[in-house]
């Protein structure tokens, strides 16, 4: 299988030192650690909003510094585990953000559909000011899915939700991967739904490799 | 129209007698327990030697007409202002948002200043000192309060907006996509001085400038015009040299990959 991500030798501050890491494409691949352990900042290198001070970090196999920054984005796209949700509508929300990435927007009723698997029905024309943290999470998973990047990268997705709509995501999540060429890596704390729908989990400490666990039959 | 009454030339004892209300002053300031007389003896006396420096610089820069000199004027005019704002925005802001402000203030005033010496006013020669000089000392004054503003503003945005910022470029947007509101807040409020100035000119206040052409004879009509045309020019000044600090300034807070660089980088 292709990677999607490969480190080589990468290592960022006295933050994380990664000797070799491949990820592969076509997978859900969690990353789990304590705080402090290196888990966003890998994340951040992985989609050039950081840049390793050694060793190099590529996607598909072409080192990331190669490819323009905002292009990587905008195939590659992170959400972080506190989304900054725009001011307005969640509509306007994400018209934005079509906007930024120079892209026609989905009808109306496609969007709608994929709030609603995500829990969140008849939400489209609600304004963002008094939205709970899980409220935002989702929009902001939405915003990100609806773009149909090649890669989700995602920072705690579930850790605003309750149980059921946790599930509820990463069930999503499970079945998005199965479209050909998409990939997500997640930051999520062990003993969290990754564990069941993982294809592989890194477990991080001091910023290095503690463990790397494939895993066959997921998606349960 | 009227004939102009000829100026009155202020006699010294006349000139002296004007610092009696100094003298109230200090009177008050020891009745009051205030505390401040020395600061208040200190900053008329400060006033009464620049100005009376500056008379005798103008007169002999005037006398000589001499473009050189009047360029190396409105240079040290520049080179002051320059380090009034960084003097103000101490600590906050980066070295290479120094570099913006100190490019916005030079060309963001010297720009302006040609044209209006050159097309408004017409003075003959373009340089006339009697001319450039008092309307390049607005034209920087004023350009320097518009550029501190928007180089303490723009820092302030980064600080405290950077979250906001992040997210948009992990969204796939530009650098100036990620700030774009931003920069037109921060060039609003650099700019609404100047305007907010203009609202009330000639009802609230008679503007200094204008003031001063009257008590020295010209006819209140001739002042205004010269009034207009000096809040045009200061407009035209502070709306350029705070759209280069914006444009420029904002570049300054990313790197070339696009990355959202940490304050003082």
């Amino acid at each position: 299988m292709q990677a999607v991500f490969s480190l080589r030798n990468t290592a960022f501050r006295d933050i994380l030192f990664v000797e070799y890491l491949d990820i592969e494409s076509g997978t859900l691949f969690g990353i789990t650690g304590k705080s402090g352990s290196g888990k966003t900042t890998l994340l951040k290198l992985l989609n050039n909003m950081l840049t390793s001070d050694t060793g190099e970090v590529s996607y598909y196999g072409t080192n990331v510094l190669m490819i323009d920054p905002i292009v990587l984005r905008r195939k590659v796209i992170m959400v972080p585990q506190a989304p900054y949700i725009f001011p307005g509508t969640v509509l306007e929300n994400i018209q934005l953000v079509f906007h930024f990435n120079r892209k026609e927007l989905p009808a109306q009723a496609e969007i709608e559909n994929l709030l609603e698997q995500l829990g969140m029905p008849s939400v489209l024309n609600r304004s963002t000011a008094n939205m709970s943290g899980g409220e935002k999470q989702r929009i902001a998973l939405a915003r990100a899915l609806l773009l149909d990047p090649e890669t989700l990268l995602l920072d705690e997705p579930t850790a605003a939700l309750d149980e059921d709509n946790a599930l509820v995501v990463f069930k999503y999540l499970a079945r998005w991967i199965g479209a050909p060429g998409k990939s997500v890596v997640a930051i999520s704390h062990a003993g969290s739904l990754i564990n069941d729908y993982g294809d592989a989990i890194l477990d991080l400490s001091g910023g290095r490799i503690k463990s790397l666990e494939e895993r066959s039959g997921a998606h349960a | 129209m009227v004939p102009m009454p000829e100026t009155i030339s202020i006699e010294t004892w006349r000139l002296a007698a004007s610092y009696l209300f100094l003298i109230l002053l200090m009177i008050m300031s020891q009745l009051l327990k205030l505390g401040h007389g020395k600061e208040f003896l200190v900053a008329t006396v400060r006033m009464t030697l620049q100005l009376v420096l500056a008379g005798y610089i103008l007169e002999l820069v005037f006398s000589q007409q001499n473009i050189l000199v009047t360029l190396a004027i409105m240079l040290f005019m520049q080179t002051f202002a320059l380090v009034t704002i960084y003097g103000r925005v101490k600590g906050k802001i980066s070295a290479g948002l120094k570099k913006v402000v100190a490019l916005a203030l030079f060309v963001g005033t010297s720009i302006p200043l040609a044209y209006f010496m050159v097309v408004v006013i017409a003075a003959d020669p373009w340089y006339s000192p009697r001319y450039f000089i008092p309307i390049a000392g607005m034209t920087v004054g004023n350009s320097m309060t518009g550029i501190t503003l928007g180089a303490e503003r723009l820092a302030r945005v980064f600080e405290t907006s950077r979250p906001r910022i992040e997210e948009a470029l992990m969204l796939g947007a530009t650098p100036q996509e990620a700030v774009r509101e931003f920069l037109s807040d921060t060039f609003s409020a650099a700019i609404i001085p100047t305007i907010n100035s203009m609202l009330g000119m000639g009802i609230i206040f008679i503007p200094g400038m204008m003031s001063g052409q009257i008590l020295a004879g010209a006819s209140p009509v001739d002042a205004i015009k010269y009034q207009i045309v000096i809040m045009m020019g200061i407009l035209g000044s502070v709306a350029l040299a705070v759209y280069l600090i914006t444009q420029l300034g904002y570049r300054t807070f990313f790197n070339e990959r696009a990355q959202l660089l940490n304050n003082g980088e």
